[in-house]
């Protein structure tokens, strides 16, 4: 028995009831202890472990009255019935409960260090007015300093890319708080997208106004183990609760308070919050300004809300937001409302776009949402792929749970197994998915394997190989191999979770991870009776143990064939002897 | 009237709530806090610390209801303040100088429990903080929320074999933990 089943049963038999582990398994077990005294000894350990850690657990329960005591503290405070002054932003969060001790030190500490920034930054606001009117009236010859039209610079402040010249990425720029407000999207409220007064808060739950009531999200139960995170990890507090910390915001502030005034590192009305990172891998992104100027981004810029970023005709774009990893195609535009909800808009005034967004486990936010007009397509995990044309829309959901939902005409779920497409056709009825093979386009499954190679790097790093050439073969064949696997339908979950096995196996050089990726890749093509998320689960299970290619090989295969049942009738008949009375 | 209700949906509940009986709000914390708690203490892992911001997020939670426009959307909505009040927690860390590590303390003492059992506890307590997140959070669904392995694997979006593996490195890791912090340690 190999001991990667050992361990599943050991574990299994520690967590009792957990486990489907039913008394044959428990009997098997027995067996295998009683023969392997080093095992027992493992599982001896592994009790104890579980019993201390259920020990510990206990201690870390939350009291049994800790509903009560939420309850003392309600009481007495006003549930307010009536939201509507908060209507432009009622997916805010705000609370001035009063801090204490050295919490409320610290923040006033910092409210009065902001006042003082936001004075400082009204007077260098209020210089620059009168030199740009100075410029205007002729009594200067230097040029304005507020120029929104430059080509190569953003009206948020960061510098674009001269179509000749290198890109000079400002990844720090921190964006000037903008005029106004004007792009911000309209009509659909499906979410609040226009910036707070605090500049960009928004609800950590954005949520559509109207939704079907036969909405289907999830299923009851599964839930996301994240919660969704509104826009930035940035400068501004998002502000549900005690937090006032250093940029107090006009939401926050108390009757009777000064509003503060606006600066660059106050998080006044038209402050953006910083949404992730934007990585252009081929062609040409633009950011479409209020005004509808185009200021080319380059690569490795910082993205914000309220972003919209447009692509050309070859680009590939991908943006990292802690909501999912997200491909922007060819001839795309998006309005980024959140890290977690991005707009998919007309392309220069046409209907056209590409998207494929990829969540795992380790993005934040129960879900990502893709706004298109009057639909939403939602998706809690895995990858899915959506094409927006002049008629409707194209989803193909390769692996994972996602939803359409649209105002009115309810929601179309697809299922969580791999490959379903759907083409959707604005105003009209839904058919339900169809299942297909579904495979990645190119320009999807090249940024899925870039974010599996950024998710394996630390310990990729941390791996010692042999010689250089080792690790110059992982570096220089690892991720074409992993181009064509991220076609199939498979989680980046499930690829990071086997080349980490691998990785972490040293028995497994670097040549025989190039191999085995590979060798999942034929695989994925080969054994169609599984899904591509399986056979990965598989090759990371067979990597836990194998101690070269050829066992990793052959176990892996074992583990992808189905049980054989056995053909043979139970009594074969035997044909009568001569002289003998015939078998019964 | 009973403040068991499985029955009622988040929809009824919220409704109730809004319609002036904020006793019903009892029903939300017992349906959340768990959820709440635990994913406050993968992302604290200082057990009082993660307790008052739970509390924290029911508290806020109350008092803006009335905001939350799609009843339905309870659950995330929590979670996403939840979310919040961790990244302002570890924000107002940071304002205050304080380092970006953290050295957890186990909450209180169990007047129950020897000496052995209270240093077996630290020492563990502080091999769960060293974790990663995913195994922490395995480790966290399993014993603290009671979750079986399929709902674990839904929730993570993981598989079930996945969890295996997690949670039996999550044991190998603090077992090895345990081993080195106290190597006379009688497990």
């Amino acid at each position: 028995m190999d001991r990667e089943h050992e361990h599943f049963l050991m574990n299994r038999a520690v967590d009792g009831a957990a486990s489907a582990a039913a008394n044959p398994e428990r009997e098997e077990l027995a067996r295998v202890l009683k023969a392997d005294p080093l095992l027992r000894s493992e599982f001896e350990d592994l009790e104890a472990v579980h019993v201390a850690t259920a020990s510990l657990f206990r201690q870390l329960a939350l009291p049994e009255d800790f509903s009560k005591r939420v309850m003392r503290r309600i009481q007495g405070v006003e549930v307010p019935a009536d939201a509507e002054e908060d209507a432009s932003d009622g997916l805010r969060l705000p609370s001035a409960r009063p801090l204490q001790g050295r919490a409320a030190s610290v923040v006033s500490q910092h409210r009065r260090r902001a006042r003082v920034y936001a004075i400082v930054a009204f007077m260098s606001a209020a210089a620059a007015l009168l030199l740009a009117l100075g410029v205007i009236t002729g009594a200067f010859s230097s040029k304005p300093e507020i120029e929104s039209t430059q080509p190569n610079t953003a009206a948020d402040g960061r510098q674009g890319v001269p179509d000749n010249e290198n890109p000079k990425p400002h990844r720090d720029s921190h964006p000037q708080p903008l005029p106004k407000d004007g792009e911000a999207p309209k009509g659909d409220s499906l979410v609040t997208d226009k910036p707070g007064p605090d500049g960009g808060k928004i609800d950590p739950a954005p949520v559509p106004e109207k939704r079907p009531d036969d909405q289907v999200d999830k299923p009851e139960g599964s839930e996301p183990e994240q919660p969704v995170v509104p826009d930035e990890p940035g400068d501004e507090p998002e502000a549900p609760g005690e937090v006032v910390e250093d940029q107090p915001t006009p939401e926050k502030v108390e009757p009777g308070e000064p509003e503060p005034k606006e600066g660059a590192t106050v998080a006044g009305p038209d402050e953006r919050s910083e949404l992730g990172h934007m990585l252009v891998l081929n062609g040409r992104v633009d950011l479409v300004g209020a005004d509808g100027t185009l200021t080319r981004l380059a690569d490795d810029q910082v993205i914000y809300t309220g972003d919209r970023i447009r692509t050309n005709v070859n680009a590939v774009v991908m943006l990292q937001l802690a909501g999912g990893d997200v491909t922007l195609g060819k001839d795309t535009e998006v309005s980024l409302d959140s890290d977690n909800t991005l707009r998919l808009e007309e392309c220069d005034g046409k209907p056209k776009g590409l998207i494929a967004v990829d969540r795992n486990s380790g993005h934040n936010g129960s879900s990502f949402d893709i706004l298109c007009g009057e639909y939403s397509l939602c998706l809690i995990n895995g990858a899915t792929v959506l094409e927006r044309k002049r008629n409707g829309l194209d989803i193909s959901k390769a692996v994972g749970f996602a939803t359409l939902t649209h105002e009115t005409l309810g929601s179309l779920v697809f299922p969580e197994d791999s490959g379903y497409e759907a083409e959707v056709d604005f105003g009209k009825e839904y058919d339900a998915p169809k299942a297909v093979s579904v495979l990645l386009p190119v320009w999807s499954a090249d940024t899925r394997s870039r974010a599996v190679m950024l998710a394996i790097a630390s310990p990729l790093n941390e791996r010692t190989f042999a010689s250089n050439r080792e690790r110059a073969e992982v570096n220089r064949n690892l991720p074409g191999k992993l181009d064509k696997l991220m076609r199939y339908p498979t989680t980046t979950d499930s690829v990071i979770e086997f080349l980490i096995n691998a990785i972490e196996r040293d028995l497994l050089d670097g040549f025989i991870l190039v191999k085995m990726t590979g060798e999942v890749e034929n695989a994925c093509a080969e054994v169609t009776e599984l899904a591509p998320e399986v056979v990965c689960y598989h090759a990371g299970r067979a990597a836990l143990v194998a101690e070269n290619f050829e066992q990793w090989r052959d176990y892996f295969y074992r583990l992808m064939r189905p049980p054989v049942e056995s053909k043979e009738p139970k009594n074969p008949k035997q044909p009568a002897q001569p002289g003998q009375p015939e078998p019964p | 009237m009973s403040m068991n209700e499985p029955g009622l949906t988040d929809v009824d509940l919220v409704s109730r709530v809004l319609g002036g009986d904020s006793s019903f709000f009892e029903h939300v914390v017992k349906r959340y806090e768990r959820l709440v708690y635990g994913f406050m203490l993968r992302k604290i892992s200082d057990a009082g610390v993660a307790q008052d911001l739970a509390q924290e997020t029911f508290l806020i939670g109350f008092e803006n209801l009335a905001r939350l426009k799609d009843h339905l959307r309870l659950k995330s909505w929590l979670m996403g303040i939840a979310g919040n009040l961790v990244r302002d927690h570890y924000k107002r860390r940071k304002m205050a100088g304080m380092p970006e590590g953290y050295d957890p303390e186990l909450v209180g003492m169990d007047p129950l429990q020897t000496a052995e059992q209270h240093e077996r506890h630290e020492v563990l307590y502080k091999a769960l903080a060293k974790l990663s997140e995913r195994y922490r959070a395995v480790l966290i669904k399993r014993y603290l929320e009671g979750l079986e392995y399929p709902q674990i694997a839904e929730e993570l979006g993981l598989s079930i074999g996945a969890v295996e593996v997690c949670m039996h490195r999550a044991r190998k890791s603090l077992g090895s933990a345990m081993k080195e912090l106290m190597p006379d340690i009688d497990t």
